[in-house]
């Protein structure tokens, strides 16, 4: 059960996108979901649609799996279509009682669906394109400038890593220690909600000292490899820009140039 | 009889590409009273195995009978069962989380609905039965030491008052000492209590000296299962599966290779000295 | 040359309740010392509690001493200004694989020290190369460790140090957790790093069997090396101390089977030969002696 919860799902393809430096497909997700709420309207929407639509086809990973992860916001998608539906006033089409469904409400339905939609999908695109270890190194290095407002930015990044590396690792022990807990008679499933929190107590205190034991431990081994902190530190493979990050910062620049123009121009 | 295991198969990801056999069509019996050694390197499918012995896990196919009952068939009260067939897992860590040492041990129990009077006095029987003093009954058990905290663990199924008790790996990591006083602990339990044992490992040497028979895991499929000597005979065998004999057996085989008139099923220190002394006409009277 | 020199060390730990107060104070070692060879191969035993773990760490540095001073290629662990080149010089390797690997692909997690170290990138990377050749981690190069079996992943944590170049590397109970072909593997790795690249190894164990072929085995016994009735301490190559079964088994050490076969078979009055280590030898020693009663 646990198994399937997946985390920063990478799919493994060699592809332009793949290849872009993290920085650049950070920034180009940012851009694309501010776009996505600068625009409102038909041309606009046609544009991001293109523009997703080059993108997935660029980085070869398969429609099917890209939509997968739309499965998750299903229950927002009804939610907000049916506020949309039927809470907008304009010109009416139908009515049912006091049920009425309006051209506006339809129109603003769609476009919203559509958003949410291609958020989840834009973002997912980077996901699915970029190992977590780039992308931790992407943040580092490309929020670089915020240690000048002494915010911690290489400590956060190597926190965001190393918890990727243990979330596997910890999932396993939960399900070990569920293991041995069941072994002693342990009941799960049974029971209101009530018993079924308390029955998670023999599971999360051998798991949470576990945790700490490991963290202890992890930073022990760190620290005998001269960790000390991001100052001073190399990198084995440093991030650099290469010719094709110009040229995709370049079609980035037409792409929201165009989203932009198609707020006020239409 | 006391566990069976018919055509018991497990197969991961079923239906994906990564589809894969953890246990492969397996059956056994395992006699009541009887001392059994499983021995399988990592990954051979000797966890996943004993982990359908309590219904921890369900079979893709076959089945496990416990006092001829099939514990996979729809209502079979599988709770109840886990206190007849206890598995003290690898980590103790995994499983102690009370305050103290004496309410751990008493979780089990509780569990299978005794009261908390009945619950004190089997967890106080359980951890004299392992030999764990008094005075650390009250105190948590996280201040224990490692092979105390195995002992706490091993308490914790005890107090359940199973007739089968499963070990996995119970020696892992502790010192000799720590080794030697679990493994008599567990032959202790097997002899006076007539407890049907299972013992998982991947040292031969522990299970030599123990077991009545042993069950040798390969990738998920059951290689042999026969008294010790049958299964050392099997030294090539053994060894194409990532396995060892006891030293003494490789011993006993090289000794027999340079003409001397030796058994080479020998398996433990005392076995070879008579047998060596025998040899050089010096045998004990 | 000497590359550890312990002299005098105390070293305590204190036990701290819920409010901080201290509850115990623990010596875990008491006025040790000890010096190690450039290039040996060490063998420390012991069983929990007898100090060993504590004396690893104060090589590292992770661990200062309360009295007393240790030197690591001639610096002093207590000097600040000394603790990253003490660690660059003695790397240590952990009991638990998972808790010391940082990264999150094998490749990088060997790169990690140097990174730390502040070594330029491209050397960097002809140092993960050779590593990575070294301990036979090509396969696994671009994998994540989670999906390495226990002795490959103690292998890599085994790379991440050797890429640091370290004189010493100090092995704390690193094969505890590990399956016998697991720990095989990471001890064939460790002696070719002492036999090929000379580099010092301490390897701190349970395994009476993993000492055999060590240069040098030391006992510790209540933070300090341990001693026989008369005083003599338990320190000397692996056949000296095995010829002195009674001793170990004193200090609750398991000696090898076959050594412990040879030693209950000259107490019953069988001629061969003491300190027997190797089924080989054992073997010989049974042929010479049928030998000599046929003739």
């Amino acid at each position: 059960m646990l198994k399937d919860i997946t985390l920063g799902q990478y799919y493994p393809v060699d592809s332009a996108i793949h290849r872009l430096d993290p920085r650049t497909k950070l920034a180009g997700t940012l851009l694309y979901l501010i776009s996505l709420f600068i625009t409102s309207t038909a041309a606009g929407y046609i544009i991001a649609t293109a523009f997703l639509g080059f993108c997935i086809y660029m980085s070869r990973v398969p429609v099917s799996y890209i939509t997968r992860g739309l499965k998750a916001i299903v229950v927002i998608l009804m939610l907000s279509a049916c506020i949309n539906i039927f809470f907008i006033d304009g010109t009416v089409l139908f009515r049912l009682g006091f049920i009425r469904i309006t051209y506006e409400g339809l129109i603003t339905a769609a476009f919203m669906g559509l958003r949410l939609v291609y958020l989840v999908i834009g973002s997912s695109l980077m996901t699915l394109t970029t190992t977590p270890t780039q992308l931790t190194d992407g943040l580092e290095k490309g929020l670089g400038f915020l240690n000048r407002f002494k915010l911690p930015v290489h400590d956060i990044a190597m926190m965001m890593s190393i918890a990727l590396r243990f979330i596997p690792i910890l999932t396993d022990e939960t399900d070990k220690i569920m293991k041995a807990q069941k072994a002693r008679g342990a009941d799960f499933e049974t029971g209101n909600i009530f018993r079924k929190a308390k029955a998670m107590v023999p599971i999360l205190v051998p798991l949470f000292i576990a945790a700490f034991r490991r963290a202890s431990d992890l930073a022990l081994a760190m620290e005998s490899r001269c960790y000390h902190g991001g100052s001073g530190r190399t990198k084995m493979k440093p991030l650099k820009y290469g010719p094709n990050d110009r040229a995709a910062y370049l079609v980035l620049l037409i792409y929201f140039a165009a989203m932009a123009a198609s707020r006020f121009l239409y | 009889m006391s566990i069976e295991v018919r055509n018991l198969s497990h197969i991961y990801n079923k239906g994906t590409a990564m589809e894969s056999y953890a246990v492969k069509d397996v059956s056994f019996t395992i006699e009541d009273g009887s001392f059994i050694g499983l021995i399988g390197h990592t990954g051979s499918g000797k966890s996943t195995l004993i982990q359908h012995l309590n219904g921890l896990e369900m079979p893709t196919s076959g089945t496990v009978l416990f006092r001829g009952e099939d514990i996979f068939k729809p209502g079979y009260d599988l709770i109840r069962l886990r206190g007849h067939v206890g598995i003290v897992f690898q980590y103790p860590e995994y499983q102690l989380f009370e305050e103290t040492v004496i309410k751990d041990v008493m979780f089990g129990p509780g569990n299978l609905g005794f009261d908390e009077e009945e619950c004190k006095d089997k967890a106080e029987a359980a951890l004299r039965a392992i030999g764990l003093e008094e005075e650390t009954w009250d105190r948590s058990p996280f201040e224990l030491s490692g092979g105390q905290k195995r002992r706490a663990a091993l308490a914790g199924i005890l107090a359940m008052e199973p007739e089968v008790l499963i070990l996995d790996e119970p020696t892992a990591g502790l010192d000799p000492q720590g080794r030697n006083e679990m493994l008599e602990l567990i032959g202790r339990l097997h002899h006076d209590r007539n407890m049907t044992i299972l013992l998982v490992s991947h040292s031969m040497d522990d299970v030599a000296e123990y077991a009545d028979k042993i069950l040798v895991m390969n990738n998920g499929e059951l290689l042999f299962y026969d008294t010790p000597k049958e299964v050392f005979r099997h030294i090539d065998e053994l060894e194409k599966c990532g396995l060892s004999a006891p030293e003494i057996t490789y011993l006993a085989h090289e000794l027999r290779a340079e003409g001397f008139g030796i058994d080479v099923t020998l398996s433990t220190v005392d076995e070879a000295e008579d047998a060596i002394l025998n040899l050089f006409g010096a045998g004990r009277p | 040359m000497n590359i550890i020199e312990a002299a005098r060390v105390v070293y305590k730990y204190t036990l701290h309740d819920e409010e901080d107060n201290v509850i115990e104070t623990q010596t875990a070692l008491s006025n040790f010392s000890l010096e190690i060879e450039k290039g040996s191969f060490v063998c420390v035993l012991g069983h929990n509690g007898s100090g060993k773990s504590s004396f690893a760490k104060l090589i590292n540095g992770l661990n200062l001493p309360d009295e007393g001073t240790i030197l690591v290629s001639g610096r002093d662990t207590r000097d600040e200004d000394n603790i990253l080149k003490v660690r660059e010089s003695a790397g240590m390797v952990f009991q638990n694989p998972d808790n010391q690997i940082v990264a999150n692909i094998v490749e990088e997690d060997v790169a990690f020290g140097p990174e730390n170290m502040g070594v330029p990138s491209e050397e960097i990377i002809e140092r993960v190369d050779s590593v990575i050749e070294k301990l036979g981690l090509s396969a696994f190069r671009y994998k994540s460790p989670n999906r390495l079996s226990g002795g490959q992943k103690q292998r890599t944590a085994i790379a991440g140090i050797v890429a640091m170049k370290p004189q010493c590397i100090v092995l704390d109970e690193p094969t505890a957790m590990l399956d016998p072909s697991g720990r095989k593997d990471v001890l064939d790795a460790v002696h070719e790093l002492n036999k090929k690249d000379g580099i010092t190894i301490i390897l701190i164990t349970h395994y009476m069997e993993e000492a055999i072929d060590a240069d040098r085995l030391i006992v510790m016994e209540k933070g300090n090396i341990a001693a026989d009735a008369s005083g003599r301490p338990l320190d000397g190559t692996p056949r000296e101390l095995f010829t002195r079964v009674d001793e170990l088994k004193k200090h609750s050490l398991s000696v090898p089977v076959i050594t412990e076969l040879a030693f209950r078979l000259k107490n019953k009055g069988l001629d061969i030969p003491e300190g027997i280590l190797t089924r080989k030898e054992l073997v010989e020693a049974l042929k010479a002696l049928r030998d000599k009663e046929n003739a």
